[in-house]
């Protein structure tokens, strides 16, 4: 069962959804929405999520409300790729020898976005109204570049594979593939890795080889550190999936060719220090 | 009608003709300088875009002076020979303000703060609200206006606490002799490690003073988005002492935790 679907939210009904690091209630009181997060601290993620449970509505936790344009009961809960940039720390750092290329994985934790209405009541897309948009995990904040210049990215620690079945994916994060082409003539130390968030494609990957289940799937990151020994990290073109096994499940935040993303794309290949 | 009252009606007409025109360019002006302001905004920084601003507003108003005077019939040359003299006996009365004047030029082409920039000059902290001809305009944390010559602004030293996206700040304090470093250590790293606006790249600096009359003194420093230092403070000093206390490790009681920001 996935939560990524609309769901019927009863007038005066309170809902739970627990999904990875994550436990969100929505409640709804005619035209008012009210919703309140709430992070496990320590992180302790869930495999099995929570969908829909009904619970009773608790006054006393910190809600948000928001009053919608008409009555709509449908929250559509959608994933969504990190809003910045995601500073990848291998648990175990490893080499690549110059000539060499290797792929990797790793779980990437994703956003959930929440819209009102939906199928039957507002088809459109560009008609729902937004609710919310929150990560599934709290990823530490981190800086990428020097003190004087760089970008603000989330961080994430997390060790990499090189076959993708040895992953735990839990739901509410993706499987990432980074494919690293060392072409200079020295050997290049992965010890932290900048994936462009906002230009990846999330996808739903329908027939998958483990459990025959679906489960998410970004777009193909990759790193390439040329024989000039500078670094281009780019993001494989959705026409390089094969298209019967995956379906498009959000599209990227940020378009590639808008001017901001190649611009601080150019800032990280700059500031990475590779 | 006499003559007497057709030059009353004449300079009637005059003064209206004047006042209309006088109206309609200042207007123009402030719409040319709205419009250049809207047509950059997006290009350039809020100081550059208030200096043009304000550039085409005083080129405009000079030029609305001299459009009036020749309407009158005055003789221009006269009047700015006539104030090429009164220029010297006014610049030996205005020597402050024309220090100020100049050293707004220096100011604004040193670049080393603009709008909106926190600074502190001479212990006076806050946020940059204008660059003027004279002097520079600040708001302080609790709301004060306060307006600092820039003649001053060039003499004093000047803090810009924003000038850079990221700060660190350095908590000093003492721990007793009793206490394991190592666990002190660990302590400060996980407690700032779960503070969401703590940058963990760079990494917190930890280091270890010197012994002290009453203990270890230790200096720990956390990095953070600029936009974020009293989150940051509160959230850090609320642990230490909750995350000590857990964790046994005393703050002699004489001792303080001192914040360098």
């Amino acid at each position: 069962m996935s939560i990524w679907k609309a769901h019927l939210i009863e007038n005066k009904n309170c809902y739970l959804w627990r999904v990875d690091g994550l436990e969100f209630r929505v409640f709804r009181r005619d035209r008012e929405w009210v919703y309140s997060f709430l992070y496990s601290d320590p992180y302790q993620p869930t495999f099995s999520p929570v969908e829909c449970e009904q619970v009773s509505y608790d006054p006393g936790m910190d809600w948000t409300r928001l009053i919608t344009q008409s009555d709509v009961s449908l929250l559509a809960l959608a994933p969504r790729a990190p809003d910045r940039p995601v500073v990848i720390r291998p648990d175990r750092p490893f080499l690549v020898n110059p000539g060499a290329q290797v792929k990797i994985f790793f779980s990437l934790p994703l956003w959930i976005s929440a819209h009102l209405g939906a199928d039957g009541e507002r088809t459109r897309k560009e008609d729902r109204e937004p609710l919310f948009e929150t990560p599934v995990r709290r990823l530490s904040s981190t800086w990428l570049g020097d003190t004087m210049e760089g970008k603000l990215c989330y961080g994430l620690r997390t060790d990499l594979y090189e076959n993708p079945d040895e992953i735990r994916i839990y739901p509410g994060c993706a499987l990432c593939s980074l494919h690293v082409l060392n072409q200079s003539s020295e050997a290049l130390s992965v010890d932290k890795l900048a994936i462009p968030s906002g230009i990846i494609t999330l996808y739903r990957r329908t027939k998958s080889p483990l459990s025959g289940g679906s489960f998410m799937q970004t777009s193909e990151v990759n790193l390439l550190y040329s024989r000039e020994k500078t670094i281009s990290v780019t993001v494989a073109p959705r026409t390089l999936h094969s298209p019967d096994d995956l379906e498009i499940e959000a599209e990227p935040r940020n378009k590639a060719g808008d001017s901001f993303w190649k611009k601080s794309l150019t800032v990280l290949k700059k500031i990475s220090n590779y | 009608m006499t003559l007497e009252r057709f030059l009353e009606f004449e300079t009637y007409i005059v003064a209206v003709r004047l006042l209309a025109t006088v109206a309609v360019a200042l207007v123009l002006v402030k719409l040319v300088a709205y419009l250049v302001g809207k047509a950059v905004e997006k290009r350039i920084s809020r100081q550059s875009m208030m200096l043009i601003k304000k550039a085409i507003l005083y080129t405009g108003i000079v030029g609305i002076i001299m459009m009036v005077l020749s309407q009158l019939g005055l003789n221009l040359a006269a009047i700015l020979g006539a104030f090429g003299v009164a220029g010297i006996a006014i610049g030996f009365a205005a020597q402050t303000s024309v220090s100020n004047v100049i050293s707004g030029m220096f100011l604004i082409s040193e670049k080393s703060f603009e709008i909106g920039d926190v600074i502190n000059v001479n212990g006076n902290a806050g946020i940059v609200l204008s660059v003027d001809l004279l002097s520079v305009k600040i708001r302080t944390f609790d709301n004060q206006y306060i307006r600092i010559p820039n003649e001053t602004m060039i003499k004093s030293e000047m803090i810009n606490v924003t000038r850079f996206p990221i700060r660190r700040l350095n908590f000093e304090f003492t721990v007793s002799f009793a206490s394991d470093l190592a666990v002190v250590k660990k302590t400060l790293n996980d407690l700032v490690a779960e503070i969401p606006e703590c940058l963990d790249n760079p990494e917190p600096l930890f280091v270890i003073r010197q012994f002290g009359p009453r203990g270890v003194d230790l200096l720990f420093g956390v990095w953070f988005t600029r936009d974020n230092f009293l989150i940051v403070k509160n959230a850090v000093l609320e642990r230490i002492k909750t995350e000590f206390n857990k964790a046994g490790i005393e703050i002699p009681a004489a001792g303080t935790v001192a914040v360098q920001s």
